[in-house]
């Protein structure tokens, strides 16, 4: 039997191969950029400038790109994880909001307890909500045999119609009403249960999401490669028969990996909340819960791989920002580039696994799982 | 006193059902598109994005022929044109298809947006009146809920018996049902499985087209930005709702499309009741019924499955 894919050849070659497509991917949405400015007949060099500045050419550029980066890369971990274990959920944007609304509800009463414990509980509320709603579509899944891809996208409206409902009733989490302008939202939190700023007084605003994001990435990434549960999510995934043979519980599993996956989108929503925007609105999302879902692809579903992948779509939505203030090129040229790069990596991801599979020979333990080859060699 | 409750009683409604069916009509478009697709075996998480793709140009054809059938027709061919490119990268290259329906759905809104705001005239295009229709206007109830409709509605009820029939009767429909569920064996009885698909994705194209003009000619006028703002997850859901089958989804969507109108008609009948709660019922609904149904609501086997013979 070859292994080839896990010998320092063919991880070189798989890297390159990657890194490649990646670059042709980039290339095309640089393309798409210079082509759309050029419509609006504004200087080229002008746009890549105003988008370079917006997301990395001042402390307040490169807080503002880590801040987007943050929530993408939560959701764009729990699709991963998920995905993992065989699971399609595309419930990100419902369970940021849940999450994020009981992060807000909890941080509104125990704003009154000594720092860190208000934002300590925020956070667990955040992830526990997020966590249920994902279990919900889990259990559904496990219960029913509801499709997971169904339920999730179903449960996203209703996320966000509890979510958006909380605000809207002054029993729930609305501020008192005083007149008739007063807007559908939550009171401000205090300052004590809000994601401290990382940088004290300084036009970087970068808070500590990122840095818990990170964590996470980290944490899944060891959960997955390292331990017995990553090891039976990853045989789950791989073939559930043979999973359910191995003595493990297929029914509790997948609904504990999709309370994990909710829960890492529910900090998602949290950081917004707890880090930016300091109280809850309606609509407060713009769809986080579905471009994680494609900086999870663009990484290739590897935790590190989505860090980089985030900080891209981080920059990429913050340079959109100059862009349209300097360039007077509508941001939503930023919504196209975002797709551009996301149809082009989907096109070429087939091609890439059938010729890194081709490369590994027929072994395709090694091919799907290189580092069990790597550790028996 | 009570009779005139009860006229008052009627009345309103008839009202609602009329706006519900009026609400409903973009989304039956592009719902019964879908069930075409799904039927088949992909699934498209991008419909928003093509009935956005479509209202726009639909709208800037009908205000550039001012025609308002030149108008559905460039809406039905970029519907077209667009799941055409999805056909490419999901049959053709193997993509996810999830994926790519969330790349068309940035890409769309991106681009509708950046149009929208330099190509001004698109915001206002020749719209459709709602019939009037003889005798049958004057049927109590059934009169002014359901034959003061636009044209849309109409060509919606008719489509719909048609593609119940096509799917249902014809070869043609068998073999779309054939390569969603079997492929493997459609494949092996000499059906053209990526064809067929591509097919009923082209058929899924037109219709969401339609769909998409159906909203900015046939009812606002115009394109704003992003006027569709979930229509094209809401048909998706109504597909499911629906299961599969043409009549069914249509009545999806008239829940949706009921939901929607009573949220508008409450706060005029002072009834207080959460916006949000009415908003989140019709997907509660599809839920419990897929989750009380289950196995017999199962969606076609080969869903989002890209199909690969075995070498």
């Amino acid at each position: 039997m070859s292994t080839g894919a896990a010998g320092p050849t063919g991880r070189l070659q798989r890297s390159l191969i990657i890194v490649g497509v990646n670059a042709v991917a980039l290339g095309l949405a640089l393309a798409a950029t210079a082509a759309i400015v050029a419509l609006y007949d504004k200087p080229v060099g002008d746009a890549l400038r105003a988008l370079y500045e917006g997301s990395l050419g001042s402390a307040f550029a490169i807080g503002t790109t880590l801040n987007k980066a943050t929530p993408l890369l939560f959701v764009a971990l729990a699709f991963l994880v998920a995905q993992k274990a065989g699971l399609v959920s595309i419930g990100g944007e419902g369970q940021l909001y849940v999450g994020g609304t009981m992060a807000v509800a909890a941080a509104l009463a125990f704003d009154g307890l000594p720092r860190p414990t208000g934002l300590i509980l925020a956070l667990i509320a955040g992830f526990v909500g997020g966590g249920l709603w994902g279990a919900l579509a889990g259990w559904l899944r496990a219960r029913f045999e509801v499709n997971e891809v169904i339920a999730t996208l179903l449960l996203n409206f209703v996320g966000i119609a509890v979510s958006n409902l909380t605000v809207q009733e002054p029993a729930l989490l609305r501020e008192p009403v005083t007149d008739s302008a007063s807007l559908p939202q939550s009171p401000l939190l205090a300052q004590v249960v809000r994601l401290p700023r990382l940088v004290q007084d300084s036009p970087n605003r970068v808070h500590l999401g990122i840095v818990l994001a990170v964590v996470a990435a980290v944490a899944v990434s060891v959960l997955l490669r390292r331990t017995v549960a990553g090891f039976r999510i990853r045989m789950l995934g791989f073939n559930p028969a043979m999973a359910e043979r191995a003595g493990v519980n297929v029914a509790v599993l997948v609904v504990l990996v999709m309370f994990l996956s909710g829960g890492l989108a529910g900090l998602a929503g949290t950081s917004v909340l707890l880090g930016e925007q300091y109280r809850l609105q309606p609509e407060f999302s713009p769809g986080f819960g579905f471009d994680g879902i494609a900086v999870a692809l663009l990484a290739r579903s590897t935790p590190g791989g989505a860090v980089a992948a985030a900080l891209l779509f981080g920059a990429l939505r913050a340079g959109g920002l100059r862009l349209e203030a300097a360039v007077q090129v509508p941001q939503a040229l930023v919504l196209v580039v975002q797709g551009v790069i996301i149809l082009a990596v989907a096109a070429t991801a087939y091609w890439v696994e059938r010729t890194l599979r081709a490369r590994a020979g027929a072994d395709v333990v090694a091919a799907a799982q290189p580092e069990l080859v790597e550790a028996n060699a | 006193m009570s009779i005139l409750a009860i006229s008052i009683g009627a009345s309103a409604a008839s009202d609602l059902a009329a706006s519900a069916a009026r609400l409903a009509t973009p989304i039956g478009f592009v719902a019964l598109g879908e069930t075409f697709g799904e039927a088949a075996g992909i699934i498209n998480i991008g419909l928003e994005g093509v009935m956005l793709g479509s209202a726009l140009t639909g709208a800037w054809a009908a205000a550039e022929s001012g025609s308002v059938l030149v108008g559905f027709l460039v809406a039905m061919l970029t519907g077209m044109g667009l799941l055409g490119v999805m056909a490419v990268l999901c049959i053709g290259l193997r993509a996810n298809q999830i994926v790519v329906g969330l790349g068309m759905n940035l890409v769309a809104l991106g681009a509708t947006t950046l149009v929208f705001k330099s190509v001004r005239t698109v915001a206002l295009a020749p719209g459709l009146d709602p019939l009037r229709l003889g005798f049958l206007d004057d049927i109590p109830f059934l009169g002014p809920a359901f034959f003061r409709q636009r044209l849309t509605f109409f060509a919606l009820l008719v489509l719909t018996a048609a593609s119940a029939f096509v799917l249902r009767r014809t070869a043609w429909g068998l073999r779309v049902r054939a390569v969603g569920e079997t492929p493997a064996a459609a494949d092996a009885a000499g059906v053209r499985v990526d064809g067929v698909r591509v097919q009923a994705m082209l058929v899924c194209g037109a219709l969401a087209g339609l769909g998409g003009a159906a909203l900015s000619i046939g009812e606002l006028r115009g394109f704003t930005e992003n006027m569709v703002a979930g229509k094209g997850f809401i048909a998706l859901a109504a597909v499911i709702f629906g299961r599969w089958r043409p009549w069914a989804v249509l009545a999806a969507c008239g829940v949706f499309g009921l939901a929607d109108a009573l949220q508008g008609q409450l706060p005029a009948w002072q009834v207080n009741f959460p916006p949000s709660v009415l908003r989140m019922l019709p997907y509660l609904i599809a839920l419990v019924a897929l989750a009380v149904q289950r196995g017999r609501a199962r969606p076609p086997a080969a869903l989002s499955i890209p199909y690969e013979r075995r070498r």
